[in-house]
């Protein structure tokens, strides 16, 4: 059996978190601080593609990202680099697909920061840079692993959008959620289960991960 | 000596004060919303007044003509937070030691550690988280941690009011001693003539934003000018036996 797949979709989902986890902080930490309207026009903006058909966000990054488009164009003759149809490309779609979950749980994270600890880190000479990782982050360490639980496992089972944008090509850009449709599309039944129950698995397994590590961080508080 | 004179547009007030002290400690005193604790922020460094000028010693802290603005982190003023504001996450002994005066090393700041534990009796509870411990020992961190930062000025805002009444008089003895031992000037908030009258000599009134009245605190008592503080002084249950006893 050919493990390509499980390869394929584990990094994409893996890199596409990391990416969030970052971007969605930082995303949520400045906008937090914008002004009314814009922040409301940036979280509009943001929270999109939550609600938006992953087929949509398909379309609009293959506008933005596809051969003949000019973005897609420049990188590739900057860095003779192809953005669509490659491994990599799921990786833009599962970004753009998960960001929101992450941004609004770190969003909600920050607000319910009880921003006294932030002042009395400053008056003790902290720098605004350990505030935020040891004070503000530590702070919402939960919501922050909801949030990457989250992100992540939606990254996993992408599927719209990066049908879309790296389409299905064995060996090359299959992931788990376009091998299940293409095995059953062509009638086999039994490959898609197989590949249904590996991603039911992973999933499970991951969860529980979490969990467990949730536990221990209780009881080493007590 | 520090200056302040500053101007700040709030939600539904003008802060406007305008005051020069070299005390021991100087009391100020306002409702909740009077603008006391902004005009703490303000000299912290936390909020930006609209204009005006802060100055402590000889040190320009903020200058709106000249462009001045320290940062929090560059102003040497310690803040007892009313809620005491320890970091939750961290023990005891690692809020003292994050806080700790940069120019120490290592040894040196392990040895400020030790020595504030013990001169605030707060070895038993060093291993435990804030929330595991008590209103008065938590106050005893949060001054323990503003001690070993070493900063030029101390600014206490309603340090008392999260504590019960019980309680309250032994915390206020305790930080009326500590002050005078680490030899540090200090503006105190509160509500509370009682407070002001243990802690300060000299006060100032404020109320929406403005200074009403300042004087020492035993003519303030006596001879209040304004309604605002005839109220404060008949409402304060006030025994100034009580209080000399302490």
């Amino acid at each position: 059996m050919d493990l390509y797949p499980l390869y394929n979709s584990l990094r994409i989902a893996l890199i596409a978190t990391v990416l969030i986890f970052f971007i969605g902080i930082f995303a949520a930490y400045y906008i937090a601080k914008l002004p009314g309207i814009v922040k409301g026009v940036l979280d509009v903006i943001l929270t999109l593609p939550l609600v938006l058909p992953p087929t949509v966000v398909g379309y609009l990054l293959l506008m933005l990202l596809g051969p003949r488009r000019p973005f897609g164009t420049l990188i590739n003759e900057l860095f003779g680099i192809r953005l669509v149809m490659t491994w990599w490309s799921g990786i833009f779609a599962s970004v753009v697909v998960a960001f929101p979950l992450m941004y609004r749980t770190a969003r909600g994270a920050f607000e319910s920061f009880d921003e006294n600890l932030a002042y009395a880190g400053k008056t003790l000479g902290l720098s605004n840079i350990y505030i935020f990782w040891n004070i503000r982050m530590p702070y919402s360490a939960k919501s922050m692993m909801a949030g990457i639980v989250l992100a992540f496992a939606r990254a996993l089972g992408e599927y719209g959008a990066t049908s879309m944008v790296a389409g299905y090509t064995p060996g090359k850009t299959a992931t788990i959620s376009t091998t299940v449709y293409q095995l059953w599309r062509t009638n086999d039944e039994v490959g898609a289960g197989v590949w249904v129950l590996i991603n039911i698995l992973i999933s499970a397994v991951f969860l529980l991960l979490i969990n467990s590590n949730e536990k221990r961080r209780k009881v080493k508080i007590k | 000596m520090l200056k302040v004179k500053i101007k700040k547009q709030l939600d539904n007030i003008l802060l406007d004060i305008d005051f020069e002290t070299d005390d021991e400690i100087l009391g100020l005193i306002g409702a909740s919303g009077s603008g006391k604790s902004m005009t703490l922020k303000c000299i912290a460094g936390i909020e930006k007044p609209d204009s005006g000028c802060i100055m402590l010693n000889n040190t320009v802290l903020f200058d709106s003509n000249k462009r001045i603005n320290l940062r929090p982190q560059d102003r040497k003023i310690g803040y007892l937070f009313q809620n005491y504001a320890l970091f939750p996450q961290m023990t005891v002994k690692k809020n003292i030691q994050v806080s700790v005066n940069k120019k120490y090393n290592k040894i040196e700041s392990e040895n400020k550690v030790k020595q504030i534990i013990e001169l605030l009796n707060i070895k038993s509870i060093e291993n435990k988280m804030p929330n595991e411990i008590s209103g008065g020992q938590q106050q005893r961190v949060a001054v323990a941690r503003i001690i070993v930062n070493e900063p030029d000025f101390l600014l206490l805002d309603e340090p008392f009011s999260a504590l019960d009444a019980f309680l309250r008089w032994n915390i206020a003895k305790e930080l009326k001693s500590i002050i005078k031992e680490i030899n540090k000037k200090a503006i105190f908030v509160t509500h509370s003539i009682n407070e002001v009258y243990y802690l300060c000599k000299n006060a100032i009134v404020i109320d929406k934003g403005k200074e009403i009245e300042r004087n020492s605190v035993n003519l303030l008592i006596e001879n209040p000018k304004t309604n605002i503080v005839k109220t404060m002084v008949k409402y304060s249950d006030f025994s100034r036996k009580d209080i000399d006893n302490l």
